[in-house]
C-alpha cells in the first residue's frame, strides 16, 4: 500500500490521487541490456581481433548508448491507457488501451532474479509481431503492481468482474476457498488450481516430447562452429577419435550418448517447466513456471479463442496429451509466451477443458468420418508414393523393385489418417481432430468463429464429401472438419455462423 | 446497390478479361520456358528425338485453351450474396468453396485495384476479420458499386466485434 505520509490531514479537500507521472524503467536496465545475446558474437570477434581494449571500448560506447536510451524510455498508466515513450533521436510513443489487452507476461530470467527485477510484456490483439509493448526491466514489485493495475483497468474498461490482485500464485492456491473477507482490502477471489505438474511428469514430458530434438539442434549448430576451427586442431581431434576402437568402447560410447541425449531432453523440460502451476484466479488464467528463468503469464479467460490438444504417438500409449491455449495475440507465436500445458494425463483432460472452455463438456464424443473418406485417405496417401515407386522400379530394375515395398506402408498411413479424423458439434462448441501419427484436436466455442468455409474438390464431390474450415482469430491451428458428408460440412458451418449471428 | 438484399449476384463480366490477362502472362512464361528448354535440348543432346517446336507448341495450345476457357468457367461459378446475417461467397471451378462471414465479424474492408482493373473500371473488395486466415475477396466489382457495397456491408456490422 502507498505510504500516506506522517503529516496530519490539512483542512483542504483531499486530492483524490497525485497526478500520475511518467516513470522510467529500472536503473539497472542498461547494465542488464549488456547481456543481450546479439552482443555475444561481436564481443567474441572484438576479443579475437583486438584484444581486451577494443572490447572494453565497445562496451563503454554501448553502455553509454543504452543509458541514454534508458533515460528517454518512460511509461505512464493513465485513464485506462498505457503510454510508453522511447527513442533517442526519433521519438516514439506506443499507446495500449487497456480494454485491448489479451495477455500480460512477466518474465524473470536468472539474471533478473539476482537483481530483483522483471520484464513485463503486454500482448494486444492482432497486428504483427510488434504489437504490444515490453517493459524490460522493472523492479519486481513495480512489475507486479503495474500488472495488477493493467488488469484492473482492463476489467473496468470491458465491464468484466474485478480481477485478482496478481500476487504470487502460490499464496492463492488452496481448495478454492476465499482467502480473505470480501469486504477487506486484501480480498482475493477464489483460486482454482487447474493443472499442477510433478517432476516425474516433467521427466516423462522431456522423454516423450520435442525436447528429444534439443541435443541434435545443439549438435547442428556446434558442427557449424566446428567449421571455423583451424584444420590442424580438427585433424588431431579426428585422430583421437579414430584411435579408440573395440566393442567395449563402442558400447560405452553408445551408452554415453544415450545418457547425454535423454539427460538433455529431461533437463530442458525440467528447467523450463519446474514448479508448473496453472490456476484460475477469478476470471483469469495464471500460469507460472521455470526453474532458473521464471515465467508468469496472465490470460483473461474471456480471451481464450480455442484449445488445441496434441497426442503424439509416444505419449498416446502412456495416456498423456499436451495442451495449448490459443488467444488472439500475435505475440504468442513464440513458445515462451504461450499459455500451454506441456503434459497432461488424459484422465484430467475433461475437467481441465471444462475450466478453460466452460460448457465444452456438453459436446458429444467425436464422430468418425464416413467410410468413403477412408478410400480417399488411402488413395491420397498411396497414389504419389505408388507412382514414384513404379517409376523407380522400371528405371532401375531389378533393384528398384524394392521400392514397391513402401506401397503397403503408404496404405497403412492412409488408414491411420482416416482413423485420425473426427469431429463433434455440440450446442456451444466444435471439436475437430486430424493427424495420422500426431493427432491434434482443436476445441473452439462456436461464438469464436470469425468466418467459415466449406470446400469440396472435384474428387471429394464425386464421393459426396466436403471439408469445413472455421477461421478463428489469432495464430494457431483452426478447427478443420476434413472429409465429412457434404451436408454435415454445411451444417457445421451453418451452426458456427448462426452462433455468431445470434449475438 | 440496385439489387435487393439476399440475391445471389454475379461478378462484372469484364472480370473475365482481368483473369485472362493474369493467366495469359503466366502462360507466356511457361511457353517460353518450354521453348528455351527445347532449343537447349536439341542443341546439346545429339539423340534428342522430338523435332524442335513440338513440345512448346503443345504447351502453347493447352495454355491457350486454359487461358480462354477457365476464366469463363470461374466467372460462371462466382456468386456473392448479402444474406441476412452473413456475407456469402460461392466460387471455384475444380475446388468449390463456399465462404460465410458474419457481418458482425467484419473489421474493415479494403478496396484494391490493379492496373488491369483500373483500365477496365473494376475493383476488388477485400473483407477482413480478426482471423488472418479469413479468405474473403470479391473481385470484379464495378468501381461505382464498390464503395456502395463496402458501405452496405459496414452498415450491417452493428457495434462491431471485440476479439
Amino acid at each position: 500500500m502507498a505510504d500516506v505520509g506522517g503529516h496530519p490531514a490539512v483542512d483542504t479537500p483531499a486530492p483524490s490521487a497525485p497526478p500520475p507521472e511518467r516513470r522510467r524503467l529500472h536503473p539497472l536496465t542498461p547494465v542488464l541490456d549488456l547481456f543481450d545475446r546479439n552482443l555475444l558474437a561481436p564481443g567474441v570477434i572484438a576479443l579475437g581481433s583486438g584484444g581486451l581494449r577494443i572490447l572494453a571500448a565497445a562496451l563503454v560506447v554501448i553502455a553509454l548508448f543504452r543509458t541514454l536510451s534508458w533515460s528517454r524510455r518512460t511509461w505512464l498508466l493513465e485513464g485506462g491507457v498505457l503510454r510508453v515513450s522511447s527513442g533517442v533521436l526519433a521519438r516514439n510513443e506506443q499507446l495500449v488501451p487497456c480494454d485491448r489487452i489479451q495477455q500480460v507476461n512477466l518474465v524473470q530470467k536468472l539474471r533478473h532474479r539476482l537483481f530483483g527485477v522483471a520484464s513485463l510484456r503486454v500482448e494486444i490483439a492482432g497486428g504483427g509481431r510488434g504489437s504490444g509493448v515490453e517493459l524490460d526491466v522493472l523492479g519486481h514489485d513495480d512489475a507486479t503492481e503495474l500488472r495488477a493495475s493493467l488488469l484492473a483497468a482492463k476489467a473496468e474498461a470491458t465491464g468484466g468482474p474485478a480481477p485478482a490482485p496478481a500476487g504470487e500464485g502460490s499464496e492463492l492456491v488452496g481448495d478454492g476457498s476465499v482467502a480473505a473477507s470480501p469486504e477487506g482490502p486484501g480480498w482475493v477471489p477464489s483460486a482454482w488450481p487447474v493443472v499442477r505438474l510433478s517432476t516425474r511428469q516433467l521427466v516423462i514430458a522431456g522423454l516423450t516430447g520435442s525436447e528429444l530434438l534439443v541435443l541434435f539442434a545443439f549438435l547442428v549448430s556446434a558442427t557449424q562452429l566446428l567449421g571455423d576451427v583451424p584444420e590442424g586442431a580438427r585433424a588431431s581431434a579426428e585422430g583421437v577419435q579414430l584411435g579408440i576402437t573395440g566393442p567395449v568402447v563402442t558400447v560405452l560410447l553408445v551408452a554415453g550418448f544415450l545418457v547425454v541425449w535423454l539427460g538433455s531432453a529431461v533437463a530442458t523440460s525440467v528447467f523450463r517447466d519446474a514448479g508448473y502451476a496453472l490456476d484460475l484466479v477469478g476470471d483469469e488464467l495464471h500460469l507460472s513456471r521455470g526453474l532458473l528463468d521464471r515465467k508468469e503469464a496472465v490470460l483473461p479467460l474471456a480471451r481464450v479463442q480455442a484449445v488445441q490438444i496434441t497426442a503424439s504417438p509416444l505419449r498416446r500409449p502412456l495416456g498423456f496429451v499436451s495442451l495449448r491455449v490459443q488467444s488472439a495475440s500475435a505475440g504468442t507465436v513464440q513458445e515462451d509466451r504461450r499459455v500451454s500445458v506441456p503434459i497432461l494425463p488424459v484422465s484430467q483432460l475433461p475437467a481441465v477443458l471444462e475450466l478453460l472452455l466452460p460448457g465444452s463438456s456438453e459436446a458429444p464424443p467425436l464422430e468418425p468420418a464416413p467410410l468413403v473418406a477412408r478410400r480417399r485417405a488411402i488413395v491420397r496417401a498411396t497414389a504419389p508414393v505408388a507412382a514414384a515407386a513404379v517409376v523407380a522400379a522400371v528405371v532401375v530394375a531389378p533393384v528398384g523393385l524394392v521400392s514397391l515395398a513402401v506401397v503397403p506402408a503408404a496404405v497403412w498411413f492412409g488408414v491411420l489418417t482416416y482413423r485420425g479424423l473426427g469431429h463433434a458439434v455440440g450446442r456451444t462448441h466444435l471439436a475437430s481432430r486430424s493427424g495420422a501419427l500426431v493427432r491434434r484436436t482443436v476445441v473452439v466455442p462456436l461464438v469464436r468463429a470469425q468466418s467459415t468455409r466449406v470446400r469440396a474438390s472435384l474428387l471429394q464431390r464425386r464421393l459426396g464429401l466436403a471439408t469445413c474450415l472455421v477461421d478463428v482469430a489469432g495464430p494457431g491451428r483452426r478447427p478443420t472438419v476434413v472429409d465429412v458428408a457434404s451436408d454435415t460440412a454445411h451444417d457445421v458451418a451453418g451452426r458456427a455462423v448462426a452462433a455468431v449471428g445470434g449475438r | 446497390m440496385s439489387q435487393p438484399v439476399g440475391q445471389q449476384r454475379p461478378l462484372d463480366p469484364k472480370q473475365v478479361h482481368v483473369w485472362r490477362v493474369g493467366w495469359g502472362l503466366a502462360a507466356l512464361v511457361l511457353v517460353s520456358l518450354a521453348a528455351v528448354g527445347e532449343v537447349a535440348a536439341s542443341v546439346a543432346g545429339d539423340g534428342w528425338p522430338i523435332p524442335t517446336g513440338v513440345i512448346a507448341g503443345i504447351v502453347a495450345v493447352a495454355a491457350a485453351v486454359i487461358v480462354w476457357r477457365v476464366p469463363e468457367m470461374a466467372f460462371e461459378r462466382w456468386r456473392y450474396e448479402l444474406a441476412e446475417t452473413t456475407l456469402e461467397l460461392r466460387r471455384g471451378v475444380i475446388v468449390h468453396t463456399h465462404t460465410a462471414i458474419p457481418y458482425f465479424r467484419v473489421q474493415h474492408i479494403d478496396i484494391t485495384r490493379s492496373p488491369v482493373e483500373r483500365a477496365l473500371g473494376l475493383a476488388q473488395l477485400v473483407v477482413r476479420t480478426a482471423a488472418a486466415s479469413t479468405d474473403a475477396t470479391i473481385p470484379g466489382v464495378a468501381l461505382a458499386d464498390a464503395d456502395e457495397l463496402r458501405r452496405v456491408i459496414l452498415a450491417r456490422t452493428g457495434r462491431g466485434d471485440a476479439v
